[in-house]
């Protein structure tokens, strides 16, 4: 992939995480604090099926060998 | 950007099945937003006619407006009371039905049998909606009116349209992510096949070192194998063709120059005796059909490559043929003083072969096996193994370098070069052999010690016989 792809594939992430964040903020609108936590929060959630898949791709190969 | 691209085509498809999947979700998602704060709002003004109902039953009057005013106050609803005829009798203030007004039959009767009554209704005037609660007041076991407070659901509405709002706000973060992932997912998948397109449009163009890198285990690295495999087949063709090209050049040329060399020394009278003519004669004669010899092999060779040699396929008897073969040679290993052996089984089975490629082949590998050995003896052995027969031509001659037994049966290769025109041969017998013997179902195998000899190994498969065959052979 080109660099300008990977900027534009950022830039679509970072405005996805950030629609995201505010929707799950401002039904209850508090400090920055909550924005942040929220936001690391849904990067979790989006970790957790990576870090599933990669275990799982892990345990497949190890039973192949 | 082209939009017949893969990269496109994929993550279209992924981003479409993904809104098929987000939209009818976000549907439900709101439905159920909206079904819950109904159901609650529901579930509570419920829950209060149902207790005012049993207080006004406990009360002396029902028409107490400070009372139904403190009530509607304190639960932030509208309450409207009607007696046992279903007329308005009290109300708090702003509610929307006026004292004297009444309700409707179907209501009346409903609420007469003890029956709740539920609903949403539109105040005309302020266009608000409501959602209704009534429940009967009984005195003892008579029907003596209803309760029915209204609660405006303006404020639900608002909630909703909030969440609502989040909701598409988040299913369009969702989609953002999804079209990023989307991307670079379509791209790791279309990346290989970008790769084999260049990497087969290189191998088109001549360029035959090009391979693919990609070693996926899936279908793709199947398919990169697959090209990079084709790559070296056509890399082996090519080097093949130039080198039998070379070969075939030179291998003319050694016999043509000796019989321009001798016929131009006959011509021009250089010779000094008779017998010195003959000898260039027969050297003449003996080239000739050396280079008829070849030219005939070539184009057998040829034919067969091209699958146009016909067999005239039959049942044979393996002893007779493996004879035929050692009589027609055996001068040759009496000259050279070797021993020529055959160890047939007995009551071997039928070969569905054609004869007379058989003698050739193994004409060809005794002849092989005679020119190549000096001293000690050639053997041929046919036995069954099995489903199969197996047939083997054994010297005790020279010898194959291992790292030179993979290419023993390629066209004009041979093991001792320098000495090609001492040992004989067009270089092609080999090549012959093994087209033969595959042409008729078999497989040729050699194996070899360097200075202790060689040994070439046939296997033809067992065919049985049906009846009338039998009778036809018998």
């Amino acid at each position: 992939m080109k660099r300008i792809e990977w900027l534009i594939v950022s830039i679509m992430l970072v405005m996805g995480l950030l629609c995201l964040t505010m929707s799950a903020t401002l039904i209850n609108p508090s400090s920055m604090q909550a924005y942040f936590d929220n936001f690391f929060q849904i990067c979790i959630w989006i970790a957790i099926p990576v870090i599933a898949a990669a275990l799982l791709y892990m345990f497949i190969r190890s039973k192949k060998k | 950007m082209r939009i017949n691209q893969i990269v496109i085509k994929l993550g279209g498809t992924i981003l479409f099945l993904f809104l098929m999947v987000l939209l009818p979700l976000g549907f439900a998602i709101d439905r159920m937003f909206t079904g819950f704060y109904y159901n609650e709002v529901q579930t509570q003004i419920d829950q209060l006619s149902l207790r005012y109902a049993g207080s006004v039953a406990h009360m002396n009057s029902m028409h107490s407006a400070g009372m139904i005013e403190m009530m509607a106050d304190f639960s932030n609803v509208k309450i409207v009371i009607v007696n046992s005829q279903g007329e308005v009798v009290a109300r708090s203030s702003g509610s929307d039905l006026p004292v004297g007004t009444k309700i409707s039959h179907q209501d009346l009767l409903a609420l007469s049998k003890g029956e709740s009554i539920r609903g949403e209704m539109v105040d005309p005037e302020t266009s608000i909606r409501y959602l209704v609660s009534g429940n009967s007041i009984q005195s003892g076991l008579s029907f003596s009116g209803a309760v029915y407070v209204f609660s405006s659901v303006e404020g639900i509405h608002q909630s909703i349209h909030k969440v609502r709002n989040m909701l598409i706000l988040s299913g369009i973060g969702a989609l953002f992510l999804a079209f990023g992932f989307t991307y670079v997912f379509s791209k790791k998948i279309a990346n290989p096949l970008l790769q084999m397109e260049q990497a087969t449009r290189q191998i088109a163009k001549g360029d035959l070192d090009t391979r693919v890198t990609i070693t996926s285990n899936d279908e793709i690295g199947s398919l990169a194998k697959a090209i990079n495999d084709l790559a070296y087949d056509l890399q082996k063709y090519r080097d093949s063709r130039q080198e039998f090209f070379a070969n075939i050049s030179h291998e003319l040329r050694t016999p043509m120059t000796y019989l321009e060399g001798y016929t131009k020394v006959v011509k021009d009278g250089l010779y000094q005796s008779e017998e010195e003519k003959d000898r260039y004669l027969a050297i003449i004669h003996d080239e000739s059909i050396r280079l008829s010899g070849m030219i005939t092999d070539l184009f057998e060779l040829a034919k067969m490559e091209e699958g146009k040699i016909g067999l005239h396929l039959e049942w044979i008897d393996l002893s007779e043929v493996v004879e035929s073969a050692i009589q027609k040679t055996s001068l040759k290993a009496k000259e050279k003083g070797l021993d020529l052996r055959q160890h047939i089984q007995e009551e071997l089975p039928l070969l569905y072969c054609d004869g007379q490629r058989l003698t050739q082949i193994f004409i060809n590998l005794i002849d092989n096996a005679i020119r190549y050995t000096e001293a000690g003896f050639v053997s041929v052995r046919a036995w069954r193994d099995q489903d199969h027969i197996k047939i083997t031509v054994e010297d005790t001659g020279i010898g194959i370098p291992d790292n030179e037994l993979d290419n023993i049966f390629d066209r004009f290769y041979r093991v001792e070069k320098s000495r090609s025109r001492q040992y004989g041969g067009t270089g092609l017998g080999l090549a012959i052999v093994k087209n033969l013997v595959e042409l008729q179902g078999g497989a040729i195998e050699v194996r070899s010690t360097l200075g202790k000899g060689t040994c070439f190994e046939i296997t033809f498969p067992v065919i049985t016989m049906n009846n009338d065959e039998l009778e036809g052979s018998a």
